[in-house]
C-alpha cells in the first residue's frame, strides 16, 4: 500500500494546486454561504434563523408554480437542445472542403458572444406578429400569424429555440473535438470493407464520442435546476410570466423586494443539493447501464 | 481522404447537409450584421431600420470614432488580454496536470476526488460568498482576484479527463516501460495526442476571461485596471441613464442628442466580438485528424 | 493640488479676517459615495474643489473625499461595500437602504434637517412627507410625473383641440391610429403606446377613472385598487384602446427603448415621458430624426377627475443617507445645507462659467455645454431657489409644472420583509390579468373570478394587513 502512494506521488503533485484552488475558491464560499441560515447584521454577529429563508421561499403562493416551470423548462432543454450540438458536430464533419468548415464553424458560434438582452430583442422582433420575419413567412405561406411571445403555448419553445440559436454553434465545437480524437484508421478500415457514409456515422463516430456525450449529459443533469435565469430575465412579460417563471427568477424579485440577499443564497444551496442527488443518480445510472460513469 | 465513387445518392446528401448548414449560417449571422448596419448608421436613421436590414443608412462612422476615442477603451482592450492571456495559461497548465493524473483508473483516491470536485459544479453559492472570500484574501483590487476565478474549472475538468481516458493505454504503458515518468509521459504523449480537446478547453477558457465581466465589475474599484467588457458597459450604462428614466441622471447623457443609443450599443457589441474572430481561426488549427494514429506507430 | 488650493484658500481667508486662530487647519474629512460621481471625472473633482473653497470661505472647513463606485452594478457594490464594514459618512442609495436602517447604521435625517438654515427650506412637498414615513433618505429633486406628448404637427394634422376630457383625448387617439400621418402608406400608427405593461397608461388614465391612490375606500371598508370597481372601468377602457387598435397591440414586448424610436419613427401618436429633463431628451431627438418638429404637452384627460396618479410618499427609492457611525454628522449637513444655498445653487444647478453658462455683467446665458452638466446632489424646490434663465426647453418645463399642478400623494405604504412573497404572487397575478383583459383573452364578465383568484394569489393577506395600516 505505502509502496503504491510512493509510486503515485508524481500525480499528488500535480493535483495539489487545484485542491488549494477548489478548497480557497469553492469551499471556502461554501462556508461562507452558511448566510443562508442567518440573517446579516454589520455590527456584531450575525443572527442564526435556521431554516427561516427557506420556509420564506415556499410559502409563496407562487411557489409550487415556480418549481414546475423549472422542472419542465429544465426537461425540455435537456430534450431539445442538448441534442442539436450533436447532430450539428456530426453534420460539419460531413462538410469535406476545410475552408469551408471553418467558416461555418466560425459563423454559427457568434451568437455565444451576445448576451440574453440583445438576443431577447432580436427573438422579440423576429417573432412579432406584425411584421416580424417569422410571421411573415406564416403570413406569406396563408396562415394566421402566432404571437409567440405572448402565448402561453409557445413561450417555453422560444426558449427552447433561442437557447438553440445561441448556444448550439458553441456546443458543437467540443463533440467536433471528440470526433477529432477518433482513430482514422477505424474509418479505413470500414472504407475498405465497403461502408458508405451513413454506416461510417453510426458504427463508427457516434459510438466513439459517446462517452463525451454522456460525461456532458451527467454534468448538465447536476445543474438541472439552473433553468437560465438571463435568458428568462430578458424575455419574460406580463402576458406569460406564469408560464416561466422560474427559481432564480422568482428568488431575484423577492430578495430585490426585501434585500435580503440570505434569500439568494438560501436558494443556491437548495438547488445544489438537489443537483448533487441527480447527478449522483445519474452516475449511477449510467453506471449500470454502460459500465461508465462520470468517475 | 479519396472517395471511390461520389453516387449521386452521396450527392443529394451533400446537397443537403450544405444547404441545412447554409441556413444556420445566415440566420446567426443576420443579427450580428443587422448590429454592424446599425452602428454604422447615421443616428438620425436609426431609429428607422429594422431588424432585418444589413445595410448601413446614411453611412456613419460617429460610433466607431466614440468608441476609439474613449479614454478607457484602450486600456481596457490591453487589461483584457492581459488577464485572458496569463489566466488562460494557467487555466490550462493546471487544468491539464489534474486532468491527468485524474485519469489515471488506479489511482488511490480518485472517487474522491472526483467527488470532492463534482460538489463545486453544483454549489455556486453566489457573488456574495465569493466576494467575502476573496476580501479575506486581499485580493480586492488585484488582478489575481479575476485571473484565479476558476483557475480549474471543474466542467472542463471533467471533460479532458474524459478526453485523456481515451488515449490507448498500451501508449501509456510502453512509455512507462520505457522509464518516463508521470510529467515525462503527459508531456510526450498525452497533450500531443489531445490536441483538439486542449484547443476547445484553451478557447472555452479564453472566451471565458474575454466575457466575463461581472467578477471584475465587483472586485475591481480602480477604473485602470478595468477589462474592455467593463469599460464597454460602463460606457452604455452612463448614456443610458436618461433614457431609463431618471432626472439625476440625464446629464451624464453626454452627447446624446447626437448619438442613439441602440447604435452606440451596437457598436459596442461588435467592438468586443471582433478581437475573439480572430483568435477562432487559430484554434481551428489545432483540429486535426489523425493525431491518435501517427503516435501509435 | 486639491490639498493646496485648499491652504492657500485658508491662508488668505486667515490674513483677510484676521481669525488665523478660530480656523481649524485641518479641515474636516467627509467620504461621500454617490454612483458616478468619481475622482476619475475631472468636471467631478473641479465641483468638489469649489464647493471646498466656498464652504471654507463660510469658515466650514471641509475634505470631500469621494468613493469611487460607477454605475455599473452601483447597488450590489454599495452593498457589499457596507457589509464589509466600509462606510462612509454620506451614502447615495439606489435600493437596498431598508436593510442598512434595519440595522441602524442609517441616521434620522429629521432633526438634522430640522437644524438647517437652507436645506429645510428647499424641500419638495413630497421630500417632507416621505421623511415623515422613513427618515433616513433624501432626495432633494422634483417629484417624478409621467408627461402624455405628441408631435405638434400630428396634433394639427387631426384638426383637433388639444383634447381636456377623457373623451377628447380618446377621439384624439383614435384619430390617429386611423390616420396615415408617417405616410408610409400602410395603416400601421397606433393612437398611444405604454412599454411592457399598462403602468405608463395608469400615470394619466387613474385619476380619470376615480383611482385616487393604491387602497380605496368602498363603503367604509379599504380595498386594494386593483380589485376595485374603478379598476374595471379603466380596464374596460383599455379593452376598448386595444380591441379598436388604439393601444399598441404589442405593447407587452416592448420597451422603454422601442417606445422612443416608436415616437420618433411615427408608428406612435402619444407616449408618457419623465417630466423634466427626459422630455427635453425626446424633444432633441425627435428634432434630430424630424427637423423643426416640436412635442406638445397633452393635460391628463378629465373623467372622474383631472390629474396625474398619485406618487407614493412612503419614502424615497433612492436618496442620499447619513451614516450613523460618521464622526462628522455635522460638517456632512453643513455640506448639505450648503448645496441648498443660493450659491450652492448656483454651483449645483448651472455648471461652470464660461464652460455651461456664460456670464456678460449682469447678463447669463446657457451654453449648449449644459446640457452635459447635471446637479450631483440637489434641486431645490422652486420657492427656495429658481435659476436666473431658463434652463428647461419650454415643453420640458410644462412637463414639469404639469407634474406639481397635478400632484397628489399615495397612500401606500411600505410592507414588512414577511409579506415579500405576497407582494410578489399579488402583483404578478394583477399584471398576467390586466394583459388578458386588455387583450380580450379573458373577458370583464370574469372580473368575480379575477377577485377570488387575486385574493388567493397573497390579495387577502395584504388588505388584511392594510386595514390594520391605514385607519
Amino acid at each position: 500500500m505505502f509502496i503504491s502512494l510512493r509510486a503515485w506521488w508524481p500525480y499528488y503533485v500535480m493535483i495539489l494546486p487545484g485542491i488549494i484552488y477548489f478548497i480557497l475558491f469553492h469551499y471556502l464560499p461554501i462556508y461562507e454561504a452558511k448566510l443562508a441560515f442567518e440573517n446579516f447584521r454589520i455590527f456584531g454577529d450575525n443572527i442564526w434563523v435556521g431554516l427561516d429563508h427557506y420556509s420564506r421561499l415556499m410559502t409563496s403562493p407562487v411557489f409550487m408554480q415556480v418549481l414546475i416551470n423549472t422542472l419542465i423548462i429544465s426537461a425540455m432543454k435537456m430534450l431539445f437542445v442538448f441534442p442539436v450540438p450533436i447532430f450539428l458536430a456530426l453534420l460539419i464533419n460531413e462538410v469535406r472542403a476545410t475552408g469551408l468548415r471553418k467558416f461555418i464553424q466560425s459563423a454559427i458560434y457568434l451568437p455565444h458572444f451576445l448576451s440574453w438582452v440583445v438576443i431577447a430583442g432580436i427573438f422579440i422582433a423576429a417573432l412579432s406578429p406584425s411584421n416580424g420575419a417569422v410571421n411573415d413567412i406564416i403570413k406569406g405561406a396563408g396562415f394566421a400569424p402566432i404571437s409567440f411571445m405572448t402565448d402561453a403555448g409557445s413561450i417555453r419553445w422560444v426558449l427552447v429555440f433561442s437557447e438553440i440559436w445561441r448556444s448550439a454553434g458553441w456546443d458543437s465545437l467540443l463533440y467536433f473535438a471528440a470526433i477529432m480524437a477518433i482513430d482514422p484508421q477505424l474509418y479505413e478500415a470500414a472504407e475498405m470493407d465497403g461502408a458508405n457514409r451513413w454506416q461510417k456515422m453510426t458504427i463508427i463516430t457516434i459510438p466513439g464520442i459517446v462517452p463525451t456525450i454522456a460525461t456532458l449529459f451527467i454534468l448538465n443533469i447536476g445543474l438541472f435546476l439552473n433553468a437560465g435565469f438571463d435568458q428568462v430575465f430578458n424575455m419574460t412579460n406580463d402576458a406569460i410570466r406564469d408560464k416561466i417563471d422560474i427559481i432564480d427568477t422568482y428568488v431575484y424579485r423577492i430578495g430585490l423586494q426585501t434585500g435580503q440577499f440570505s434569500l439568494a443564497t438560501a436558494a443556491g444551496l437548495f438547488k445544489g443539493l438537489i443537483g448533487l442527488v441527480m447527478i449522483v443518480g445519474a452516475h449511477n445510472f449510467s453506471k449500470k447501464l454502460t459500465g461508465k460513469g462520470v468517475w | 481522404m479519396l472517395r471511390k465513387n461520389t453516387s449521386s445518392f452521396e450527392r443529394v446528401e451533400q446537397i443537403l447537409i450544405l444547404s441545412t448548414l447554409f441556413l444556420l449560417v445566415v440566420i446567426t449571422v443576420q443579427p450580428i450584421l443587422n448590429l454592424l448596419a446599425i452602428s454604422l448608421s447615421d443616428s438620425s436613421k436609426v431609429p428607422l431600420m429594422s431588424g432585418l436590414t444589413i445595410i448601413p443608412e446614411k453611412l456613419s462612422f460617429d460610433v466607431w470614432a466614440i468608441l476609439f476615442q474613449h479614454p478607457r477603451v484602450l486600456t481596457g482592450l490591453a487589461n483584457s488580454v492581459f488577464i485572458a492571456v496569463v489566466g488562460t495559461i494557467l487555466n490550462v497548465v493546471f487544468t491539464a496536470l489534474m486532468a491527468w493524473a485524474l485519469s489515471r483508473p488506479k489511482l488511490p483516491g480518485r472517487r474522491i476526488l472526483f467527488i470532492f470536485v463534482l460538489i463545486t459544479i453544483v454549489f455556486e453559492p453566489g457573488i456574495i460568498p465569493d466576494f467575502f472570500v476573496v476580501k479575506k484574501l486581499g485580493l480586492i483590487d488585484s488582478y489575481w482576484s479575476v485571473i484565479l476565478y476558476k483557475m480549474v474549472n471543474a466542467w472542463y475538468l471533467i471533460i479532458l479527463i474524459r478526453f485523456f481516458e481515451e488515449i490507448p493505454n498500451e501508449l501509456i504503458e510502453a512509455v512507462e516501460l520505457d522509464g518516463a515518468n508521470a510529467f515525462q509521459v503527459l508531456w510526450l504523449i498525452v497533450l500531443p495526442l489531445a490536441r483538439p480537446a486542449l484547443a476547445t478547453i484553451t478557447l472555452f477558457y479564453l472566451v471565458y476571461h474575454w466575457n466575463d465581466f461581472l467578477r471584475p465589475m465587483i472586485y475591481f474599484n480602480d477604473q485602470d485596471m478595468w477589462p474592455l467588457q467593463v469599460v464597454l458597459r460602463q460606457f452604455v450604462v452612463e448614456g443610458d441613464k436618461a433614457a431609463m428614466v431618471g432626472i439625476e441622471a440625464m446629464g451624464n447623457y453626454d452627447g446624446a442628442s447626437q448619438i442613439n443609443m441602440r447604435s452606440l450599443k451596437a457598436g459596442m457589441i461588435i467592438f468586443t466580438i471582433a478581437p475573439v474572430l480572430f483568435i477562432y481561426p487559430l484554434i481551428l488549427k489545432f483540429f486535426t485528424k489523425g493525431t491518435m494514429s501517427g503516435a501509435v506507430k | 493640488m486639491l490639498k493646496n488650493t485648499l491652504i492657500s484658500t485658508v491662508a488668505a481667508l486667515a490674513l483677510l479676517t484676521g481669525m488665523a486662530g478660530a480656523v481649524n487647519a485641518e479641515p474636516v474629512p467627509v467620504r461621500i459615495v454617490i454612483k458616478d460621481v468619481l475622482t476619475t471625472n475631472p468636471e467631478d473633482m473641479a465641483h468638489m474643489e469649489r464647493i471646498e473653497a466656498a464652504m471654507a470661505k463660510n469658515g466650514h472647513e471641509i475634505d470631500i473625499q469621494l468613493v469611487n463606485l460607477p454605475s455599473s452594478g452601483y447597488a450590489d457594490k454599495l452593498k457589499l461595500m457596507l457589509l464589509s464594514g466600509d462606510v462612509p459618512d454620506l451614502i447615495y442609495f439606489q435600493g437596498g437602504d431598508e436593510q442598512m436602517a434595519d440595522q441602524g447604521l442609517l441616521e434620522d435625517l429629521q432633526p438634522w434637517i430640522a437644524k438647517t438654515e437652507y436645506l429645510q427650506n428647499a424641500l419638495w412637498p413630497h421630500n417632507v412627507e416621505r421623511l415623515k414615513n422613513y427618515p433616513y433618505l433624501l432626495y432633494p429633486f422634483a417629484a417624478r410625473s409621467k408627461a402624455p406628448l405628441i408631435r405638434t404637427d400630428w396634433l394639427e394634422k387631426t384638426g383637433l383641440a388639444a383634447p381636456n376630457t377623457l373623451d377628447e383625448f380618446t377621439a384624439l387617439l383614435k384619430a390617429i391610429s386611423v390616420s396615415d400621418f408617417d405616410g408610409d402608406g400602410a395603416n400601421n400608427t397606433f393612437g398611444i403606446m405604454a412599454p411592457g405593461n399598462t403602468k405608463e397608461l395608469d400615470a394619466i388614465f387613474n385619476q380619470a377613472f376615480g383611482i385616487t391612490g393604491t387602497w380605496m375606500q368602498n363603503n367604509g371598508e379599504w380595498v386594494d385598487a386593483r380589485v376595485s370597481k374603478e379598476e374595471r372601468a379603466k380596464l374596460t377602457y383599455y379593452r376598448m384602446l386595444f380591441a379598436e387598435g388604439i393601444l399598441d397591440s404589442e405593447f407587452i414586448t416592448k420597451n422603454w427603448e422601442v417606445k422612443e424610436d416608436d415616437l420618433y419613427a411615427g408608428r406612435v401618436g402619444v407616449v408618457m415621458g419623465t417630466a423634466g429633463p427626459v422630455v427635453g431628451i425626446y424633444r432633441e431627438k425627435m428634432r434630430q430624426v424630424h427637423p423643426g418638429t416640436e412635442l406638445t404637452l397633452l393635460l391628463p384627460p378629465k373623467g372622474v377627475a383631472q390629474g396625474l396618479q398619485a406618487i407614493s410618499v412612503s419614502k424615497e427609492s433612492r436618496g442620499f443617507a447619513l451614516s450613523s457611525i460618521s464622526e462628522n454628522k455635522e460638517m456632512v449637513m453643513e455640506l448639505l445645507d450648503f448645496l441648498a444655498s443660493p450659491e450652492g445653487q448656483l454651483m449645483e444647478r448651472m455648471g461652470f462659467e464660461g464652460k455651461h453658462f456664460s456670464k456678460d455683467g449682469d447678463k447669463i446665458t446657457v451654453n449648449d455645454a449644459l446640457g452635459s452638466w447635471y446637479p450631483r446632489f440637489m434641486v431645490a424646490n422652486p420657492n427656495a431657489w429658481t435659476p436666473p434663465v431658463n434652463l428647461l426647453s419650454p415643453v420640458a418645463q410644462a412637463s414639469l409644472d404639469q407634474g406639481v399642478r397635478f400632484f397628489s400623494a399615495d397612500n401606500s405604504f411600505v410592507f414588512p420583509a414577511d409579506l415579500a412573497v405576497d407582494v410578489d404572487a399579488a402583483e404578478n397575478f394583477y399584471r398576467t390579468a390586466v394583459y388578458r383583459f386588455v387583450s380580450g383573452e379573458t373577458s370583464l364578465d370574469d372580473w368575480d373570478d379575477y377577485v377570488a383568484e387575486f385574493n388567493a394569489n397573497g390579495g387577502a393577506k395584504l388588505i388584511a394587513h392594510a386595514r390594520k395600516v391605514l385607519k
